[in-house]
């Protein structure tokens, strides 16, 4: 046989399209996704008139721009200015709440496309979840306009009822196939959510009794939801799985970004959230940091399962962190201190950072090699120290800050090391035993 | 074209999804060899790069863009799925018995070039599928896997001896 032969059999592979409804699915929750999340520039088209702009030039190499213009398009024209006016229907619908006309719309017509098209158990899931998060945003925005009224709060109490059922029955089918790690992603996304709202709920608790009755809500499914989450973690610790390794090894690098990003969203929300929330935050992104370092202590032992869980729990802080900080901003709570209460704030957390770093120490070396119960007991510790703790880690003046820059240093270099999909395994051993030695001088 | 300024940027996007999600899918089957999770991932690589662009970042072709995006996610596939991991992939070749993959492939030749490209080491294979089914040019190749131009010949090169080689093997 010679080289044209193999190459006429391969011509034999026929390229396999989609069948005609599977496309006009993905491109129905494609447009769908646009209009939730529109360009800037699509905006001010929008509003302006229908301008040209700068953005449009990307897609002049493109063959189908030359097209010529046929009867078939002036249908299309018409095809399209229709989509274009449900579209906006459904773009304003996006951010309707409960007891507004669009809500329906948002409810009906929006989550349900999106969700049709979430084919496997994980993205089915991950919808879900996806709309428990929604519901409860919904709950904090109506709450803080006032406007958390029985009938609103009975509907977010069901339907969040619902979306949680729906990702346990997901997560108990991807369980069901094997797949653990998938299965923790999800159900741990869900807790942080529900973790971070009760906490916000539980804070608008004082002036509402609608408001403690969702965060009430809100900790029964974090009970069922914690349940699973900790079998799915034992079963992840017990699983003999021959590439734990690069399974740790990729979620470090997620809780590294989810870290990274939740402090962003601290860094940016000084001054415009209250003392209490930034400290809520503060409490959880320190927490996330004890994790991280737990994690790459296991991975130093070989322990890659336990470290998969120990990453994992840090992207949960972080991005509670980041649901806490977001909700804060919605948030105008009376008698937030002022952003120039800020300043003397860090100088005293500043002083007071290195005790606080000798008792994180003891926490951690408690911690390791100890199980699940002396994992938490970690969170509880951590939170009573965290802000001046978290303050020595990223934001604290002296010697400190030089240590603490250089940690963010190693972790931004590494993400960047790691997004290049081939990482060797030294330059992996190198950058983690760096970062451990530069955790260790944070009191680690 | 006048019609052309007056299109947003969304139409335009569509547009390119009517004309580029076939071909997208396709790859994305032949490299993961089944349906759902490839419907997944074609809507992903659009939903990112939307993304990509509404972050207003520039692409200067979208086809090998959208090739490229894909082509991480479906490395991100396979290294959360633990039973499928990169490292098994290689070894044991991908799912040719897989119900799907049977199904489209009707002649005989088809089937013992499926066999034989299961049996090529994924680096090949990505290759492979790109140049012969998805009729990507060297260059584009190159663009979406960040090699040259005359790497990626090389690499195609190779992979149609090994090809050969299998072929031979299997003789039919």
């Amino acid at each position: 046989m010679n080289s044209n032969e193999v190459e006429h059999i391969l011509h034999t592979l026929q390229p396999v399209p989609m069948a005609a409804e599977e496309k006009a699915r993905i491109r129905a929750a494609l447009s769908s996704h646009i209009d939730a999340h529109p360009a800037p520039a699509a905006d001010e088209r929008r509003a302006g008139g229908l301008l040209a702009s700068p953005f449009m030039s990307e897609f002049k190499n493109l063959t189908f721009l030359s097209r010529k213009m046929t009867a078939m398009h002036m249908f299309e024209g018409l095809a399209v200015a229709l989509l274009i006016v449900l579209g906006s229907v459904s773009a304003a619908a996006q951010g309707a709440l409960p007891g507004e006309p669009l809500y329906a719309v948002k409810v009906n017509i929006n989550e349900q496309v999106s969700g049709a098209f979430a084919f496997s158990p994980q993205a089915k899931a991950q919808h879900e979840a996806s709309l428990a998060a929604t519901r409860l945003d919904e709950a904090v925005d109506l709450s803080a306009q006032g406007k958390l009224t029985p009938q609103a709060r009975a509907q977010i109490e069901a339907n969040l009822q619902t979306h949680v059922d729906n990702v346990e029955k997901n997560v108990d089918k991807l369980t069901s196939q094997d797949d653990a790690r998938g299965a923790i992603e999800v159900s741990s996304d869900l807790a942080s959510t529900l973790n971070a709202h009760e906490q916000v709920m539980q804070s608008l608790s004082s002036g509402s009794d609608e408001a403690g009755s969702v965060a009430a809500a809100i900790r029964l499914q974090l009970s069922g939801v914690s349940d699973q989450l900790g079998m799915l973690e034992q079963q992840v610790t017990d699983e003999v799985s021959i590439d734990s390794e690069d399974q740790a090894h990729m979620k470090s690098g997620q809780a590294e970004s989810a870290i990274l990003s939740a402090k962003d969203d601290y860094a940016a929300a000084q001054g415009s959230v209250s003392a209490e929330v930034l400290s809520d935050a503060n409490q959880r992104i320190t927490s996330a940091l004890n994790y991280l370092s737990d994690g790459y202590a296991s991975m130093g032992n070989g322990a890659f399962n336990k470290a998969f869980i120990n990453f994992q729990t840090a992207i949960r802080y972080s991005k509670e962190a980041r649901v806490i900080i977001a909700a804060g901003k919605n948030l105008n709570i009376p008698g937030t201190t002022t952003p120039s209460d800020d300043g003397e704030g860090t100088s005293t957390a500043t002083s007071t950072a290195s005790t606080t770093d000798e008792t994180a120490t003891s926490t951690a070396s408690t911690t390791e090699g100890a199980d699940g119960s002396g994992t938490s007991a970690t969170g509880t510790s951590a939170t009573s120290t965290a802000s001046t703790t978290f303050e020595g880690f990223f934001s604290a003046s002296g010697t400190e800050n030089v240590a603490s820059s250089a940690a963010d240093a190693l972790i931004r270099n590494k993400l960047s090391a790691t997004s290049t999909a081939d990482f060797s395994r030294s330059t992996r051993q190198d950058i983690i035993s760096n970062l451990l030695k530069s955790a260790s001088s944070l009191g680690f | 074209m006048k019609q052309h300024e007056t299109d947003t940027a969304r139409d335009k996007f569509l547009k390119a999804y009517d004309e580029l999600s076939d071909s997208l899918f396709s790859h994305c089957f032949y490299r993961v060899s089944d349906r759902e999770v490839a419907l997944d991932l074609t809507q992903e690589t659009f939903v990112k790069t939307w993304e990509y662009m509404a972050n207003g970042k520039e692409i200067g072709n979208l086809r090998p863009f959208l090739f490229k995006v894909a082509g991480n996610l479906i490395i991100d596939h396979y290294r959360k799925k633990k039973s499928d991991s990169l490292d098994t992939l290689q070894e044991a070749g991908f799912d040719v018995a897989s119900e799907d993959a049977q199904r489209i492939v009707s002649s005989s030749e088809g089937k013992h070039a499926l066999e034989a490209l299961g049996a090529l080491d994924e680096k090949y294979r990505q290759v492979v599928l790109m140049r012969y089914v998805d009729e990507l040019s060297p260059r584009e190749i190159g663009e979406i896997i960040g090699e040259s131009e005359n790497a990626v010949s090389v690499r195609i090169n190779r992979s149609i001896n090994k090809l050969k080689e299998l072929l031979k093997f299997n003789q039919y």
